[in-house]
């Protein structure tokens, strides 16, 4: 048979063309992984055409929960066994005993399915699914099982196609099979699609593992040895059946304890499942598939010829020089290759880790999913490393080494996984990444190492020769061989028979018969039958199966609940008291309250209505009889005002309304309603006192009483009327009480003031009138005797001490010429003009004949504010003496210039 | 012994009329019904109908012998609401080929029956207990060769009385009691009578175990015993375990130990029994059904003591039955 090796080096060679790398890649990978990624296609397209013709997601997932348990445990099974019965073949074909390998393999064959259906029937043996289904699912284990190993035999002979031919055959019988049972399903009872689907699928693994077997059996023609010889392995060899068993469980440890003690959940009563992390899982080691594809390329093409050159020059006729020469070639071509393939793993797998939250986004998923797939990448990356150092290891029969990583990573995986299972969901997958990592760096420290004396080693072993001798193996050999098993096979048939035909809840009732195992009848010990009526056909509750309750004859049963747990009173499935319709309480998860209470009012540790400190369910106490002891507290340890012994309340305010981190209870902020914080600073006017000038106790800063000088205590209460209003009415914030307003009926306010801010006598609270002017004559504006203008009270200008300044304007702004409050040009004494009220006119001019925009004594067009250009000319060409520019008056005649 | 018959037909009269009393009672009262079940692949159905009968072939085979029960009749009927009528008759095949040369056939008639009225529910003690009281006639008819005692034939009328309650032992379904027997035994040979007050106990240990224990208290005079106490334990521990609706697998171990004190020369006898089978059961129509039982090989001990022998005899044997059960 031609060696893989060989095709890989002419595909390889031959691929000078992108084309011809394609190829080469491809073929690579269907060698590689090629049963891995046609399993995952064929899975995906039933999943898919389900989706499409049922929409019952509860099979789908039964049916994928089902695959994946049959996947993960019969690999569980069969991995240890490969590794053993692989080193049993490569031995029989060394020392030419190839006519023992077909007794081997249906030896190997008998062995698993015998394990594979007792391990799948116990394992399925309480479960809920109709029985149709567990056999369905136990058949598929074994059948799995059983491929696994009968790819493992293929793989030694290293025809790796044939592998990949036959699952590609199964799986496209399971899928055909598949998508014609979901159009025309087989009526099952229960579970009809899961049922069809994973009969479909059976099928295809039947397939699969008939043609690896008829390849096998057709392979081995010569019927030699014994068919169980192969177990004397496990005394001289155990450490690779606990290799392989220690990696695998490695492997999946982690699964199982997210499983068991992570987020999870339980599909049909039978199957855990955590589909967050399993997807991250799967998609995870899928990203690792160049690696594996690239050691499977490696290890062929460039390890495996300088292995057999280094071998040949040890076994034969090397010198030592020869073989450091070899060794040297060989490990750096490992160590190279190695390096390269971490490498070429280490970018994609980043690239994903990075690439993949816009992966998410775009598909809108789980960022939790996102952490577990980021994490997942880099354990999967480790995983897939530690797996081929251990084949490295296998190569130099370094066993030992091989043991101790497996171990290493499966403790380490354990205990990993189980403390920080504990954190929560974030930090699952952390387990498995530090465990793979630590084994990685583990397993690369005993790889340098085992180089530095391989050399010697293989020299030393060759000193010595394993005879493995064990008398309980070869009777056990004997027995089998003799057809001593079939009792035994015809044992676990009847067991499997008597598991699929019926079986006995916990409550002890035959779901077929219907009768109960403990009590030999139809009833269970508590009087209710499997469907959990009693002879008066009521159940527990007393309700009867139309929903109507003979004890109450009422739809309510005593706690008022319905017959579907609906309390009549909160409208849902709890009672006030926190108590579902079978009488758990949904605070604690159990039948007692959080103060220990049943339902019925009896308390936990007494057994009585009341609890050890006298307290019944409601809060009555047993001296008392009342919500209140003797001392005044209640259940709760709170007095009639809420507080407990501390004086604190429910929410840890004390009496004045504050807690320790000095926030106020009512104002929900560090300071009460009157602006003081806890130990009596205000805030606002940054003293001990408010505005009011009271302070924290209410004491007033000028009284030293706790009223004010107006008599208002902190609360507005006036000391003589004892209400708001003083006794003239007025609150000490200024409201009148007839008006409600801040003013009396005579416009006055509690000071004294109307609205413009001026007493009965036209002063302000000053003395200024609304003049301006005090009675002293001074100015309020400006302090001084002048006003704004400079006149005195009585109109005096203090520059020109007449009654007119220089300007001609009085005190009171009229204009001396005009006799208004307006000049002739229209603007009045502050500048603003009559027409505009701005400091210019319509036409632009300012007070002082400047325009506007030109800031010249002209406008825009040469005019001055009369009109006049600078000739003196008006706009029809007049002078002021109505003579034009050539001495002509306005009637024509000639004047003279 | 006529007079003693007279006493007990008039005792059979007054009862009638008792229960005739009750009969015109029906007509004004709703007959709600006693509590009845039937036994099925070991578990006991509670079921309304009041009446039953069953019928069944038994064929038992053994390294030196064979027996052949045909089940004529077995069951019950409701007379009223308190009154039962009870029967039990059945006609046997013996062949025991150690016995002389070829074959000798044993062929007798074993029946029980009697009127049984329920006596309501008493408080002994702190328990409840459910009584009746019974009428009984029993006949056995042996139909030995003449070498071996001819046709030996027993009538006993007996006044039987019952007590049932509860035990809270086992895992539910568990009761105790006791069977009072005083019967007067006519015989072939010499007439006497019959005392007995035979504690019973029926256990379900859960997981399909049960256990029924029987301790017999004896005192008889008549035919060949005179004045003999006779102290038994009969003990039966069997496992079922269902296949489906019409299959179930038992295993049975039953103990039955007989010791003799007095009046007799038969010393003790001692019984082991060890026979697992499968039961088979199906119902042909809602109030009919038939019930099988075929018997994997079990296994026989017996041993039988007395002032001047001993004997022991062991060995494999085969059963089957076949029968049918109608109930209305």
């Amino acid at each position: 048979m031609a060696g893989i090796g060989f095709e890989f080096r002419k595909l390889f060679s031959e691929s000078d063309s992108t084309l011809g790398d394609l190829k080469a890649i491809a073929y690579s990978t269907l060698i590689s992984v090629g049963p891995w990624l046609i399993t995952t296609i064929s899975l995906n397209f039933l999943m898919h055409i389900s989706r499409e013709y049922i929409f019952i997601r509860d099979e789908r997932v039964l049916f994928m929960s089902t695959v994946l348990y049959c996947f993960i445990f019969s690999q569980l099974l069969a991995t240890p066994w490969q590794y053993v019965v692989t080193r049993y073949m490569s031995d029989c074909i060394y020392q030419k005993r190839s006519n023992e390998l077909r007794k081997t393999y249906i030896g190997i064959i008998k062995v698993i399915i015998i394990m594979a259906f007792i391990i799948g029937s116990l394992f399925l043996r309480n479960s809920p699914l109709p029985y149709y289904y567990k056999k369905m699912a136990v058949i598929l284990f074994t059948l799995l099982s059983a491929s696994w190993i009968g790819m493992c035999f293929v793989n030694v002979l290293k025809n790796y196609k044939f592998v990949a031919f036959s699952y590609f055959i199964g799986n496209l019988l399971a899928m055909v099979l598949g998508f014609y049972l979901i159009k025309n399903p087989i009526n099952f009872p229960e579970n009809f699609l899961a049922t069809n689907l994973i009969f479909a699928y059976a099928m295809g693994i039947l397939l699969t593992f008939l043609l690896l077997s008829y390849y096998l059996l057709s392979a081995f023609k010569e019927r030699g040895g014994t068919e169980f010889g192969f177990l004397k392995y496990l005394k001289g060899y155990s450490s690779l059946f606990f290799m392989g068993l220690f990696y695998i469980l490695g492997i999946w440890v982690h699964l199982f304890i997210v499983w068991t003690k992570g987020d999870h959940y339980i599909i049909a009563g039978t199957f855990t499942a955590s589909p967050f992390y399993e997807v991250a899982l799967f998609y995870a080691f899928f990203i690792t598939i160049p690696s594996m594809v690239y050691f499977v390329v490696f290890l062929e093409t460039k390890f495996f010829p300088d292995y057999k050159t280094y071998y040949a020059h040890i076994s034969y006729k090397g010198t030592l020089d020869d073989i450091d020469k070899s060794l040297a070639t060989m490990m750096d071509v490992l160590k190279r290759e190695m390096f390269y393939c971490m490498e070429m793993q280490f970018f994609i797998s980043i690239s994903f880790a990075l690439l993949s939250k816009l992966i998410f986004e775009n598909y809108g998923l789980d960022l939790y999913l996102l952490d577990l797939f980021r994490i997942s990448l880099f354990s999967a990356f480790c995983a897939v490393f530690i797996s081929m150092i251990i084949t490295i290891f296998l190569y130099f029969d370094a066993r030992i080494q091989a043991l101790m990583v497996s171990f290493v990573f499966f403790i380490t995986d354990l205990l990993f996984s189980l403390y920080f299972v504990k954190f929560g969901n974030e930090y699952t997958g952390l387990g498995f990444f530090l465990s793979s990592f630590i084994t990685l760096l583990f397993a690369n420290i005993l790889l340098n190492r085992l180089f530095k004396n391989i050399s010697y080693t293989t020299f030393y072993r060759q000193n010595f020769k394993k005879i493995i001798r064990s008398p309980l193996i070869n009777i056990l050999d004997k027995f089998l061989s003799r057809k001593g098993y079939l009792p035994v096979i015809v044992i676990i048939l009847l067991s499997g028979f008597l598991n699929g035909c019926s079986r006995y809840d916990e409550r002890g009732f035959n779901n077929i018969t219907k009768h109960n195992w403990h009590t030999m009848s139809t009833y269970d010990f508590s009087g209710y039958d499997i469907q959990g009526y009693n002879s008066d056909g009521a159940d527990k509750r007393g309700f009867t199966s139309l929903g109507w309750n003979i004890y109450t004859d009422s739809p309510y049963d005593y706690y008022s609940f319905d017959f579907y747990g609906r309390h009549s009173v909160t409208g849902t499935s709890f009672d006030e008291n926190g108590f579902d319709a079978s009488g758990y309480n949904s605070e604690t998860g159990s039948v007692y309250n959080k103060d220990g209470f049943k339902r019925e009012g009896i308390h936990i540790d007494t057994g009585t209505a009341f609890n050890k400190d006298g307290w019944g369910m409601y809060g009555v106490n047993k001296d008392t009889g009342e919500y209140y002891d003797s001392n005044g507290y209640n259940i709760q340890g709170y007095d009639r005002e809420g507080y407990d012994r501390k004086g604190k309340d429910a929410e840890g305010f004390d009496r004045e309304g504050w807690n320790e981190n000095g926030v106020f209870k009512y104002t929900g902020t560090t300071v009460d309603y009157r602006g003081f914080e806890k130990d009596g600073y205000n805030p606002a006017t940054k003293s001990k006192y408010d505005e009011r000038g009271f302070d924290f106790k209410g004491i007033h800063n000028k009284t030293g009483t706790k009223y004010d000088l107006l008599k208002f205590d902190t609360e507005g209460i006036h000391k003589d009327t004892k209400t708001e209003f003083d006794v003239n009415g007025w609150t000490w914030y200024g409201l009148n009480s007839d008006t409600r307003d801040y003013y009396d009926v005579n416009g006055y306010n509690k000071e004294g003031y109307d609205k413009s801010g001026y007493d009965d006598r036209g002063l302000d609270s000053d003395g200024y009138n609304r003049s301006g002017w005090s009675r002293k004559g001074i100015f309020k504006g400006t302090g001084t005797r002048y006003d704004y203008y400079g006149f005195d009270v009585r109109g005096i200008n203090k520059e020109t001490g007449s009654r007119y300044d220089e300007y001609g304007w009085n005190s009171r702004g009229i204009s001396k010429k005009t006799g208004t409050k307006y000049d002739s040009l229209g603007f009045d004494r502050n500048g603003l003009h009559q027409t505009t009220g701005k400091n210019y006119s319509r036409d632009g001019w300012k007070n002082d004949a400047t325009h506007i925009v030109t800031g010249t004594g002209y406008d825009p067009k040469g005019y001055d504010i009369y009109g006049y250009d600078k000739d003196g000319y008006d706009r029809r060409g007049y002078n002021s003496s109505g003579i034009d520019r050539n001495g002509f008056d306005r009637e024509g005649r000639y004047v003279g210039e | 012994m006529n007079r003693v018959k007279n006493i007990f037909f008039l005792m059979l009269l007054v009862s009638l009329t008792s229960f005739s009393k009750d009969e015109l009672a029906l007509e004004e009262e709703i007959f709600v019904g006693k509590s009845r079940g039937i036994d099925v692949l070991n578990f006991y159905e509670p079921v309304s109908e009041q009446n039953s009968i069953r019928h069944y072939l038994s064929y038992e085979y053994g390294s030196s012998y064979s027996l052949v029960e045909w089940k004529i009749a077995q069951g019950y009927i409701a007379l009223d609401e308190k009154w039962d009528f009870e029967y039990d008759t059945d006609h046997e095949f013996y062949i025991d080929d150690d016995l002389g040369n070829g074959s000798i056939n044993y062929n007798g008639w074993d029946s029980l029956m009697g009127l049984v009225r329920d006596t309501g529910n008493h408080k002994f003690g702190d328990k409840i207990w459910t009584t009746d009281f019974g009428l009984m006639w029993e006949y056995n008819q042996l139909g030995l060769p003449d070498e071996s005692g001819g046709n030996y034939e027993k009538n006993e009328f007996a006044l039987r009385y019952r007590l049932r309650t509860n035990a809270d032992i086992g895992m539910g379904g568990t009761y105790w009691g006791f069977d009072f027997w005083l019967g007067k035994v006519f015989v072939t040979g010499r007439d006497g009578y019959s005392l007995e007050g035979n504690l019973l106990t029926s256990t379900n240990w859960g997981y399909g175990w049960q256990t029924f224990n029987t301790l017999y208290n004896e005192y008889y005079d008549y035919g060949g015993y005179e004045g003999t106490y006779l102290l038994g334990l009969e003990s039966i521990t069997r496992w079922t375990y269902e296949f489906n609706k019409n299959w179930a697998f038992c295993f049975e171990t039953e103990v039955d130990v007989d010791k003799f004190i007095g009046g007799t020369s038969q010393d003790y006898t001692g019984e082991l029994t060890l026979y697992p089978h499968l039961l088979y059961n199906r119902e042909v129509y809602p109030n009919l059904r038939v019930f099988s039982e075929i018997g994997l090989p079990g296994y026989g001990y017996k041993k039988n003591v007395s002032d001047s022998s001993s004997s022991t005899d062991s060995g494999i044997y085969f059963l089957a039955l076949i029968g049918l059960q109608y109930i209305w």
